[in-house]
């Protein structure tokens, strides 16, 4: 009675066990498709290229070039209407018209009273700061082999900027009022020299032109070669 | 007996500890973090897509360098190489040994006014005049044109292009400089 009671107990433990582990194995299961299929999208592989492109983007503004502009005019020549002349009467000053030729033995600088000659009185007013190479002032550039084999390109440009800068800021002493000048340079005179040219003719200051702030002649006009 | 019953029990309470929790974090929520990364990048989208500083420099194109420090801003861009006149991105003429060539000149060697970019920027200026009629005078057409041109450039080619422009009604010259 007592074997056959065991027999018994032991056969319906094993059903009911066998019933637990069936319902367990489902709610594991049913656990597992509510994981899979939960309704939301898989944002996992979207993401990745969001954080690729953003890293891209963010290496490339980091080595973007620090760029700036210089801001200059064209010459113009414009008629004078009646009720500008009524506006604007004739100043009592005379107008300087300084003009700047970056010619190729130096540089000539100009005013409304004539041409500017240099100390032996002839022109160019600035001479070159070295003797001049087949008769031009040297601002070219050469490509050269360094030490470690690459090639380079190396600038030469022998205009005397600080004497332009130091006559630039006698003229600018005498007419405060002024910032305009008129730039021009020969035939083959390099860009970069001219650049470097409207550079000393700015000064070193940009928000103000007083003369005492540093900034001189900021008002360029390009006209064209004079050779 | 409830010793069968208990065991069971016993036996599905161990069992059930398996089954996780469901109110388990088994996952990040990553939807706020998406939602801030599209912002940047639609951001950084935006603002490259209006930078002036899209021009790759070269062999063939070196600017000058500058102590300006005007911002370089959105006008019709010139490009001057060593070997071409480019036009927002147009080429518009060789150039060759520092100069253009003869034959695309109105006026032959020594003009100054280069036909095919003037036909180029013309219609840059009709199209910007457009703009500011359709705008209302919202978006004016100010004559700026940013030149970027190679340093080593004459100023003879340098001046025949500013001419060039002057005449289809850019007078405003922004040169694009390096910073020092």
């Amino acid at each position: 009675m007592s074997n056959g009671s065991n027999e018994l107990e032991g056969l319906s433990l094993r059903a009911h066990m066998a019933k637990v582990r069936g319902r367990i194995r489902r709610q594991i299961a049913q656990a597992e498709e509510e994981e899979h299929e939960g309704g939301e999208l898989n944002l996992v592989p979207y993401l990745d290229i969001l954080v690729n492109t953003i890293i891209f983007l963010l290496a490339t503004t980091a080595s973007a070039l620090a760029l700036a502009n210089i801001n200059v005019n064209s010459p113009r020549y414009e008629e004078p209407t009646a009720a500008a002349a009524a506006a604007q009467p004739e100043p009592e000053e005379a107008k300087l018209n300084l003009t700047v030729a970056v010619g190729y033995k130096g540089f000539i600088v100009a005013g409304a009273g004539g041409v500017m000659n240099g100390p032996d009185g002839q022109t160019p007013t600035i001479k070159c700061s070295v003797p001049l190479q087949r008769d031009r002032c040297p601002a070219f550039s050469v490509t050269r082999t360094n030490a470690e084999g690459q090639s380079e390109t190396v600038w030469v440009d022998k205009y005397n900027y600080a004497a332009l800068a130091k006559m630039m800021l006698e003229i600018k002493q005498k007419y405060p009022q002024e910032r305009q000048v008129i730039l021009n340079a020969d035939r083959t005179v390099p860009y970069k020299v001219v650049v470097k040219a409207m550079d000393t003719l700015r000064g070193t200051a940009t928000t103000k032109c007083t003369g005492k702030d540093g900034c001189m002649f900021d008002q360029v006009i390009l006209s064209a070669g004079v050779q | 007996m409830p010793s069968a019953r208990f065991e069971a029990k016993k036996a599905y309470r161990k069992l059930r500890r398996r089954v996780p929790e469901p109110e388990d974090i088994s996952y990040l929520n990553i939807t706020p973090m998406l939602d801030m990364m599209t912002i940047i990048l639609v951001f950084f989208l935006k603002s490259f897509s209006v930078s002036v500083e899209n021009i790759s420099l070269g062999d063939d194109l070196m600017l000058p360098t500058s102590d300006s420090d005007v911002k370089p801003h959105q006008a019709v861009q010139v490009t001057i190489t060593k070997k071409a006149i480019v036009v927002e991105g147009d080429p518009v003429a060789a150039v060759k040994r520092g100069a253009v060539d003869a034959s695309v000149k109105r006026d032959g060697a020594s003009g100054y006014l280069i036909n095919p970019l003037l036909t180029v920027l013309q219609k840059h200026g009709t199209r910007l005049k457009k703009i500011e009629k359709l705008t209302g005078g919202k978006m004016k057409f100010k004559g700026e044109l940013v030149l970027v041109a190679d340093q080593g450039l004459p100023y003879r080619l340098i001046s025949e292009v500013l001419y060039t422009a002057g005449q289809a009604e850019f007078g405003k010259y922004r040169l694009l400089v390096l910073k020092k």
